[in-house]
């Protein structure tokens, strides 16, 4: 599916340029601090906030590839019917979480717009929206996962 | 009320095999819904919380320091250096494989990341020479563990974050258990290259030898960046942290010239992913330990066990076993936090160190990573050597009894892992 193809490119590119803001913010802080005596701490805050959104950008892309980390021992061991059975319950578990987070997450982001951070100044809004809309990518990911390996069966061959 | 709903639900998202990140995070959800009248707000908050730290952004940054280091071929030179310092005693391939993996061990923070940067270049040598395929895999997947006990560790910096300990001072007592078991995973490649016969190794070219060295200095001086850093107060783990990606950076895009500025995207993309799927697993968590906390759950287990008795030494063989036991079922990281903040209050009623139980659990978790059935080393060591799961698991056995050895000698010595702390 390209058009998945395509968003999974530019959110884990999103992911991969969060962190790559972490790694710059924490150097520039260590420089800051060796260089000119001086302790920039809006960086320590903004490195946190780029790596929350790492984290969440990330994780939706995870599910994509059932990346996150699992215990499928006893799945393995399951009759064929059941073991799709046992696929139905985790699609469903991991959509109910994500909605949650969704849903949960937007409210904790409208009221933290109105909490501004100690340093960076930043309304903490911001950087909590990174859950409800990752949830949104993530139930994406998991719905097109779902939907294009089910019928295969996964994990049976 | 709360207790039995947290528990049980965990336990049969678990078994049903949903990813255990989002386990912790429904059975928290679940306790929250149908034990009290907490607001479910509360687990974006507490999932926010958990992650709002910056202790933990060491995560993302020891992951991305080791694969820089990876994408530079440091491996190569670590492989060279140790055949040039192991390859003369019996098992030479052995020896350096559990050499190099420690020398990579101080470079990196994880145990996958090691096994498959040391083993896809010394499996197949060691095929090559006549080693048992199983064998082979067996050596470098007990080896690669060296990757979370000698600092830095992923996590230790997990450990950190949940006891509220200094993560500087876990690396530090690190070292010398991961000195003591690379010694006992060499021994054990000793005697059996001794059982086996196995040919010695050609002696070393001395030409070239000084090239090797003068490049592998190269890589030897992160570990002392870090450590030093860390031990002289001079940053903080996380800055450390970053600071070794620099280094490792400079030295390969400049020095090496093993990166390409090209290949700096993956790297950092691909890190990026496998640290979400780390911290989300910590998000999640802090919402099961806040639960577990606010229901007095470490106390109540503290109780049970010093019912049965209050002897450190004994309660600590009794840990022996149950971490042994999770670090076979759980990835380390479930395993910290579902057991970290569980056996905290039993920990400190009996006087034992934070510090000194970090690095034992951190140890004794590290045995799962090349157990089956989730040693993801064992994964790893079986598609480089070509040999079955359960083929390897067997030769690993030797292995798995030097690991226990050195855990044994920590709980009955137990100020030599605070020596230097």
């Amino acid at each position: 599916m390209k058009a998945f193809d395509w968003l999974e490119t530019v959110v884990k590119g999103l992911a991969g340029l969060c962190l790559f803001a972490v790694f710059v913010l924490v150097t520039a802080q260590v420089a800051s601090r060796f260089l000119f005596n001086f302790s920039l701490a809006s960086a320590s805050e903004l490195s946190i906030y780029s790596m929350i959104w790492s984290v969440f950008l990330g994780a939706a892309v995870a599910f994509r590839h059932n990346r996150h980390i699992a215990m499928d021992v006893v799945r393995k061991l399951l009759p064929r019917p059941a073991a799709r059975l046992v696929d139905v319950f985790i699609f469903l578990s991991l959509t109910l979480f994500l909605c949650l987070i969704m849903s949960e997450g937007y409210d904790l982001s409208q009221r933290a717009m109105r909490q501004v951070s100690p340093a960076a100044g930043l309304p903490v809004g911001y950087v909590s929206m990174a859950m409800p809309v990752c949830s949104v990518l993530a139930l994406i990911f998991l719905f097109e996962s779902f939907v294009t390996q089910f019928p295969k069966a996964r994990h049976d061959d | 009320m709360m207790t039995e709903i947290l528990f049980l639900s965990l336990f049969g998202l678990l078994i049903a095999g949903v990813p255990v990140a989002f386990a912790l995070g429904l059975a928290s959800v679940a306790a929250l819904y149908f034990g009290s009248n907490i607001p479910l707000l509360i687990m974006p908050q507490k999932l926010f919380n958990g992650l709002n730290s910056f202790p933990f952004l060491a995560i993302p940054l020891f992951l991305l320091a080791g694969n820089i280091m990876a994408a530079a071929h440091i491996s190569e030179r670590l492989v060279k250096l140790a055949g040039l310092l192991l390859g003369r005693f019996p098992g030479g391939l052995a020896q350096v494989s559990t050499g190099a993996s420690a020398f990579f061990g101080a470079i990196s923070g994880s145990a996958p990341a090691t096994t498959s940067a040391i083993g896809s270049i010394l499996i197949p040598s060691m095929v090559r020479r006549g080693y048992p395929a199983p064998q082979a895999g067996a050596v470098v997947a007990s080896s690669g563990a060296l990757g979370l006990i000698i600092p830095p560790s992923l996590t230790m910096v997990v450990y950190g974050t949940i006891a509220d300990v200094s993560i500087g001072s876990l690396f530090i007592a690190g070292i010398v258990p991961g000195v003591a078991i690379a010694v006992a995973l060499g021994l054990v490649n000793y005697f059996w290259a001794r059982r086996h016969n196995v040919e010695q190794e050609p002696e070393p070219e001395t030409r070239g030898a000084l090239k090797t060295v003068a490049e592998s200095t190269l890589a030897l001086i992160m570990p002392i960046i870090i450590l030093g850093g860390i031990y002289g107060g001079i940053f903080t783990p996380t800055e450390s942290a970053a600071v070794a990606c620099l280094y490792g950076l400079i030295v390969g895009l400049f020095i090496y010239r093993s990166i390409s500025f090209k290949s700096l995207g993956p790297i950092f993309i691909n890190t990026a992913i496998s640290s979400a799927i780390v911290m989300y697993l910590m998000g999640t968590a802090n919402a099961f330990s806040f639960i577990i906390t606010a229901e007095q759950i470490p106390q109540a287990v503290a109780a049970q066990i010093l019912d049965i008795s209050s002897a450190p030494t004994l309660i600590m063989f009794l840990i022996l076993a149950l971490l042994l036991v999770a670090g076979t079922f759980l990835d380390n990281v479930a395993a910290l936090v579902l057991l970290v903040p569980t056996l905290g209050a039993l920990i400190a009623s009996v006087g034992i160190d934070p510090i000194y139980f970090g690095v034992f659990t951190v140890v004794a978790l590290a045995v799962g990573n090349f157990t089956p059935p989730v040693g993801l080393n064992l994964f790893i060591a079986a598609g480089l050597s070509n040999s079955r799961i359960e083929d390897i698991s067997k030769s690993a056995l030797p292995y798995i009894g030097a690991y226990i050895t050195v855990l044994v000698l920590i709980i009955l010595f137990p100020s030599v892992i605070l020596f230097f702390v």
